[in-house]
């Protein structure tokens, strides 16, 4: 493909429905080497992360995979900035890939052991081994890499960003075992502390690309407080400071695109984690700055989930098929997916909650509660209604709201 | 409201005074069980940092110290409709969860479980019922009435008598208690920081598990013709001895599925495991003759303590996520008074697999 076609396949593709994107994108994952590939999904990234079609999982996907939270668009990349330009994976993948030996052979085994079709646990711990099979080697692979002879031209960066950007991939995929379990355990549990204490620890021995990692340390709501308190002897000040402040940047990024694209499910995720970064910021030991920065972010943020919430709230419609009696009950899949559609609400509200005032919230779950939980909605029972309404304000409210009586 | 702390004995002295575990799925509730008092319907509370005691919460103060469901609070109210003052057995709170999972309350997973369940029910309590009396008339013996062969039945049919017996409530209960027992133990041999821990939960898991095929070798007669004899002298007393199975395994069955759902196995659930495990009253040696372990809870609480503490401190052995039943759950009720959506939805599948 040139240069003067791609824009053009871009355009299709954008138009493209979503089926059909989804097949374009698998076909672009199964090629043994991506290339200009990648510049055709480019586009459809938005989109993706809305539909969370079920790709299969690649080495090379696997591989980066613990750097997800601090990728950026390439053009948006800046010497210094904690974080890695999405132009550079294919680059680094290629000299990875071509050293990961009987490691990368053992790992493409496991993921190639995943059958097919929805089976998210099997498909997570496949992962876990994979990636426990390739991070440390990809690790020794990076450290002392020279720079690729194609990395300008591939990237647009000049030779001396190659060093910075490699080490903050290093310094990451070496904590990635760490890291995923970290992600494994449940959130506020003291382990998770202990966790960020442990990874901290060892990645001071090898300070290279720390800013890196704290900026994905701090992308997950459980670690951040962890991370904003540092260590007992202290992190570098210089290199939080410069992970914080970029991690509110790319939170408000994530709350001006990501927040309204994304599924609800999705959406309520960052939320909570952007919740939990600016709650760990805005402390009174935190440099002014930074505190105000962190400040505007609750305020966006705050904001942004009021407004997710009143868009997602029109998801919570009951819809019954076309030409249905007016007696009609919903079936089954349906019921569930409103209901997972409330516990989504009911996180996002959560996180709102603690990053603006939690009366404001209430309100708002409520209103959505009473618009359920009243009589008219179509094709729902009033034990469907209730446990819609319970889900969004809990049970003793729900009683209150839902027209009825209880049995005795 | 009244929660009185009571640390005197380790041991209840009889099952009754132990309680009756509850499938409630507010994650603050699990493993609590029930008991009758005497003002009423009282819960009882492990302590959740494995040390000695309990705690006792009269049922009408539950709400103010956690958040139960829609589904917790049709389930008290149904297990309190009787007053709360008679001695409350697992065979009620079973019929009462199950009814409030018809009614959808646990949703709609659950309510086709225990739709499934309750046919399952009917079915085998007709073929019990033939059974007795076709077993009766090939012994040349008169065959009981329909109604005293249905009475009969239904004192009986949970232990398993006749076709499919192996289908019925308590040998199953008993398959995945031996089930839970193989996976405890197969961990322990691959995972040796938590072999102690594994196979004392293992022998718990055994030694309750030989209690209750005792009693139930005890009430199951094989042959109809004397089944029906004791049920005709006393049929109090074959009620009683049928329902000791059910009493010796409550509680086991909260443990297993957070074990089966944790597949292959983990630390955490592990601890679950630990946290969850119920240990038989003073009453159960007299009904079984089988002895316990004197210092098993002892035993049970250093080890569930120390786990705790481990994972407290420990970053690195961070291998798999926990299921949250206990000490998670008990903490997974967040300032909004909503309990967390995800841990009941995950308590309502587990409603949904044992209904």
């Amino acid at each position: 493909m040139n240069a003067a076609t791609l824009p053009e396949v871009q355009r299709k593709l954008v138009q493209a429905r979503d089926e059909q994107m989804a097949r374009v994108v698998a076909l672009v994952d199964a090629l043994p080497q991506r290339g200009d590939a990648d510049l055709l999904i480019a586009p459809l990234r938005p989109r993706l992360a809305r539909l969370a079609p079920g790709r299969p999982m690649t080495v090379q996907r696997l591989l980066f995979r613990p750097l997800d939270p601090v990728i950026v668009p390439g053009a948006q990349w800046r010497p210094g900035m904690a974080a890695v330009p999405r132009t550079a994976l294919g680059c680094l993948a290629a000299s990875v890939l071509a050293r990961l030996g009987p490691a990368g052979v053992a790992a493409r085994a496991v993921l190639a052991a995943v059958p097919p079709g929805p089976a998210p646990d099997v498909a997570r711990d496949a992962a876990a081994q994979a990636g426990a099979l390739l991070w440390p080697v990809a690790t020794a692979a990076l450290d002392g890499l020279l720079t690729p002879p194609d990395w300008t031209s591939a990237t647009g960066l000049p030779l001396p960003c190659f060093g910075p950007v490699r080490d903050g991939v290093a310094a990451v995929l070496r904590q990635a075992a760490r890291l995923a379990a970290l992600h494994a355990l449940p959130a506020g549990d003291a382990v998770v502390a202990a966790g960020v204490a442990a990874i901290l620890a060892d990645a001071q021995a090898a300070p290279a690309g720390l800013e890196t990692l704290l900026a994905v340390l701090l992308s997950y709501g459980p670690a951040a407080a962890a991370v904003a308190k540092g260590l007992p002897g202290g992190l570098p000040a210089a290199a939080l400071d410069a992970a914080v402040a970029q991690s509110l940047d790319r939170a408000g990024d994530v709350l001006m695109r990501t927040l309204p694209a994304v599924g609800l499910g999705a959406a309520a995720g960052h939320a909570a984690d952007v919740a939990a970064l600016v709650d760990a910021v805005d402390q009174p030991a935190t440099r002014a700055a930074l505190r105000e920065q962190a400040g505007r972010t609750r305020q966006a943020a705050d904001q942004a989930c009021q407004a997710r919430i009143t868009q997602a709230a029109a998801d919570l419609v009951p819809r019954l098929p076309e030409g249905s009696p007016p007696d009609a009950v919903l079936d089954d899949l349906a019921v569930d997916r409103l209901e997972g559609t409330a516990r989504d609400l009911r996180r996002l509200g959560r996180a709102g909650r603690q990053l603006g005032h939690p009366a404001t919230y209430d309100a708002l779950l409520t209103q959505v509660a009473a618009q359920v939980g009243a009589d008219d909605s179509p094709g729902l029972t009033r034990m469907d209604r209730l446990r819609l309404a319970e889900l969004l304000v809990g049970a003793q409210a729900a009683l209150r709201l839902v027209p009825g009586d209880e049995p005795a | 409201m009244d929660i009185r702390a009571d640390g005197s004995d380790p041991q209840p002295a009889t099952f009754a005074e132990r309680g009756v575990a509850v499938p409630f799925t507010a994650p603050g509730l699990a493993g609590t069980r029930v008991r009758s008092g005497k003002d009423g319907l009282e819960l009882v509370f492990a302590n959740p940092s494995g040390a000695r005691g309990t705690y006792v919460v009269p049922w009408a103060g539950v709400p103010d110290i956690c958040h139960p469901t829609l589904h917790d609070l049709r389930l008290l109210a149904a297990l309190q409709a009787g007053g709360g003052r008679e001695v409350v057995t697992p065979a009620q709170v079973q019929a009462a969860a199950r009814r409030v999972a018809l009614q959808g309350a646990a949703g709609r997973a659950a309510r086709a479980a225990a739709e499934a369940a309750e046919a399952a029910d009917g079915t085998r309590l007709a073929t019990t019922a033939a059974h007795l009396q076709t077993g009766l008339a090939d012994a040349g013996l008169p065959p009981p009435d329909a109604l005293e062969a249905t009475l009969l039945a239904r004192a009986v049919a949970e232990l398993g008598i006749g076709p499919a017996a192996e289908d019925a409530p308590v040998p199953r209960a008993l398959a995945a208690l031996d089930g839970l027992r193989t996976g405890l133990l197969t961990w322990a041999a691959s995972h040796p920081d938590d072999a102690a821990a594994a196979q004392l939960a293992a022998g718990l898991a055994m030694g309750a598990a030989s209690a209750a095929r005792t009693a139930m070798a005890a009430a199951r007669h094989r042959n109809p013709a004397l089944l029906l004899q004791a049920w005709r002298s006393g049929p109090g007393r074959v009620a009683a001895l049928a329902a000791r199975p059910a009493w010796l395994l409550d509680g086991w069955r909260l443990p297993g599925l957070l074990w089966a759902a944790a597949s292959p196995g983990s630390s955490h659930a592990l601890t679950d495991v630990i946290q969850l495990a119920p240990l038989p009253p003073r009453e159960a040696q007299a009904w079984t003759g089988l002895q316990a372990d004197p210092s098993a809870a002892g035993l049970l609480r250093r080890v569930l303590a120390a786990r705790l503490d481990t994972q407290r401190i420990e970053g690195l052995r961070m291998s798999a996520p926990r299921a949250g039943a206990g000490r998670a759950g008990a903490q997974a009720t967040k300032a909004d008074g909503v309990p967390a959506p995800e841990l009941v939805a995950r308590n309502e599948r587990l409603r949904a697999m044992a209904a």
